[in-house]
């Protein structure tokens, strides 16, 4: 019984997520797939030139879509509410990762079918690099939110390791986010290993947050 | 003071601490902060002096068509047109259109032209006697004839001797309108297919330019700009506004800073002022350290020791105040960090764009004027008047956006805007209608 009143909690949970949080940052990750195909050719590519707009642009998504995770809590009225309340917060963070991760993926998946459907010679391994550099941008993100609280710096240290890609690129070893255009992309698990950890250590803060505050 | 109070919150902030790395890291990565290895040399006779870019019809008219005729039989044309790859495929209309642009170039007939799609231009040799062409980053390939390309001279994909150079920038400038634009064929393009030697004449007309209107240090302090303004300056002081202006809400002050007795304008201008002090204090600092690395490296020669500031004030602070301007009108606009993706979309499509401008392009709409160089003095001194146009206008916009930032903080002030919230409680109430009727 106990069990079937936590299932039904998930979904009131995501829904209240979905409408007040999740939507405008949706929204901006589709207009950002959106503009895609207007900034970039995306039919009948190889695969190394179909890279490009999925590790350049497609893989900011990460960065819309994961950043904003911890960002009801940041609006002070809402985070007086959360710290009274006896549930904790982390089922509810692990309800927001989730439906921010389902849409990376579906956004991503469906991308990539519409380059396939183009033409591009897309596969299984573009889609995995694009989605792990999401991961990893978006981790970078929600990782500056836990530790600072502060909206313009969760943002601000993605979009400088974007840049510093940009910059320095090969510099970065395994870490460099746009290794599949110059034809490699072997070493997207550790960029997938990395952003999950850190997505899973900015809960772990949060929640010691909560503890000892 | 107001002034300081702000300036405090700006400099003490985790924003601007990850804005100071940034700043210093940029340079250090593109090795510009030390030039000191990298000094101006005056040519000497019998010296290689490398290659230019030159409008030389001669050497470009071969060039191009042996392009274009090899993306034609293969029908896959490259284009870069916010500067990453784009591979255009023609239809068989367009591809007929581009057929009569190659007949008109060569002699040949269209249907002779179409025949040869698909066929990667084999059996047909294309471009000069010599296979001497010229590839896209400007260096040389020399391909060997085979024996099928060296029987099948007669029919080979040549100009018509008939044909004059404003005839051919004509047509190809219609062949890049074909294929959508952004390729090498554009007429302000097409001087990339004319690579020439540099002579000892120009090489020593260029160290003399470089002399006596940069003074040397200027040509330092311009390729330092360069990097700074792509990797930092353009984009991320829109974070420090933005910092700045959410702070307020997170601290619940707004309240409080609504209902006193400094007016919209006085906060509004103090605080942008704050953000600028803020970024162009390390920069100007900045600027003058990588600029000191060249001081001694030319005894006797007249140096401009203002270089460095007349680069940071005039060449980075409007990208400065374009993006600081851009953070604090969307932020008090909306009370959400959206002018980061504004700012951020804005940067990315410029610094795209202006790789097609790296050896000096200063368009009136560029954020981050291009001059990846040490020499082409001339191009700065031809593109001057375009580039402080350029930048009076960013400092203008800028303003003018901080303006527009007073006239919404003041509107806040008395109750009649309320940024997202209002968008916020319309979803919201929309939601709730779809429940309530559903029940």
């Amino acid at each position: 019984m106990e069990n079937a009143n936590a299932s039904l909690q998930v979904w009131p949970i995501a829904k209240s997520n979905l409408r007040h949080n999740f939507a405008p940052h949706f929204l901006l990750a589709l207009v950002l797939l959106l503009l895609t195909p207007v900034l970039f050719g995306v039919a009948n590519l190889d695969r190394t030139a179909s890279a490009v707009p999925l590790e350049v642009f497609v893989s900011l998504t990460g960065i819309i879509l994961l950043t904003p995770v911890f960002q009801p809590e940041q609006n002070p009225e809402i985070e007086e509410v959360v710290q009274a309340q006896f549930v904790s917060s982390v089922p509810v963070y692990l309800i927001r990762i989730a439906c921010s991760l389902a849409a990376l993926t579906l956004l991503i998946g469906g991308f990539a079918a519409f380059m396939r459907s183009s033409g591009c010679a897309v596969d299984m391994g573009l889609v995995w690099g694009t989605v792990s550099n999401a991961v990893f941008l978006g981790g970078l993100g929600m990782a500056a939110a836990a530790a600072t609280c502060n909206t313009a710096v969760s943002y601000m240290v993605p979009m400088v390791y974007y840049a510093l890609n940009f910059a320095g690129g090969g510099k970065l070893g395994v870490f460099y986010l746009f290794s599949m255009m110059s034809g490699s992309g072997s070493a997207k698990g550790w960029l997938f290993g990395v952003g999950a950890a850190l997505i899973a250590v900015s809960v772990l803060v949060k929640w010691l947050a909560r503890k000892y505050r | 003071m107001l002034f300081f109070r702000e300036l405090k919150k700006v400099v003490f902030s985790v924003a601007f601490a990850i804005f100071a790395v940034a700043l210093v890291a940029m340079p250090v990565s593109q090795d510009v902060l030390d030039f000191s290895d990298r000094k101006i040399e005056q040519p000497q006779p019998g010296q290689d002096y490398g290659v230019q870019n030159k409008e030389a019809p001669e050497v470009i008219m071969p060039a191009a068509l042996d392009t274009l005729a090899r993306a034609f039989c293969q029908n896959s044309y490259v284009t870069y047109p916010i500067g990453f790859y784009k591979n255009v495929k023609l239809d068989s209309a367009k591809q007929r259109e581009m057929a009569d642009i190659l007949s008109a170039l060569t002699g040949l007939s269209a249907e002779e032209l179409l025949a040869l799609n698909g066929q990667d231009g084999q059996g047909y040799a294309i471009g000069t006697d010599d296979g001497l062409s010229v590839q896209q980053d400007g260096g040389f390939s020399v391909t060997m004839p085979s024996d099928a390309q060296a029987g099948a001279q007669a029919g080979r994909i040549s100009l018509k001797e008939s044909v004059d150079y404003a005839f051919f920038k004509d047509c190809m400038e219609r062949a890049d309108r074909l294929v959508g634009g952004g390729s090498d064929y554009a007429p302000e393009k097409l001087a990339r297919f004319g690579v020439v030697p540099l002579t000892y004449e120009e090489a020593a007309a260029q160290y003399e330019r470089t002399k006596q209107t940069d003074h040397f240090t200027g040509a330092y302090a311009r390729l330092f700009s360069d990097y700074l303004l792509v990797g930092v300056l353009s984009v991320l002081p829109v974070f420090l506004s933005v910092a700045l202006c959410l702070r307020d809400k997170r601290a619940r002050m707004n309240g409080l800073l609504y209902t006193r007795r400094a007016s919209s304008a006085r906060l509004i201008f103090t605080r942008y002022a704050a953000v600028l002090t803020a970024v162009m204090l390390p920069t100007i600092l900045l600027f003058y350290l990588s600029n000191l690395s060249v001081w001694g490296l030319y005894p006797g020669e007249a140096l401009d020791y203002l270089a460095p500031l007349k680069y940071a004030l005039g060449w980075g602070l409007p990208s400065v105040m374009i993006s600081s301007a851009v953070g604090m009108f969307f932020t008090e606009l909306t009370d959400t960090p959206i002018a980061v993706a504004i700012q951020g979309l804005w940067w990315f499509v410029d610094i795209n764009l202006g790789l097609t401008e790296m050896q000096g392009g200063y368009s009136l709409f560029r954020l981050s004027p291009r001059h990846n160089s040490l020499r082409h003095t001339q191009n700065f001194i031809d593109g001057f008047g375009s580039l402080a146009a350029n930048r009076i206008l960013f400092a203008a916009l800028a303003l003018l956006l901080v303006a527009a930032t007073v006239l919404v903080y003041e509107q806040k002030r008395r109750g009649r805007l309320d940024g997202y919230g209002k968008c916020k409680r319309f979803f919201a109430g929309l939601a709730h209608r779809k429940e309530q009727s559903a029940a």
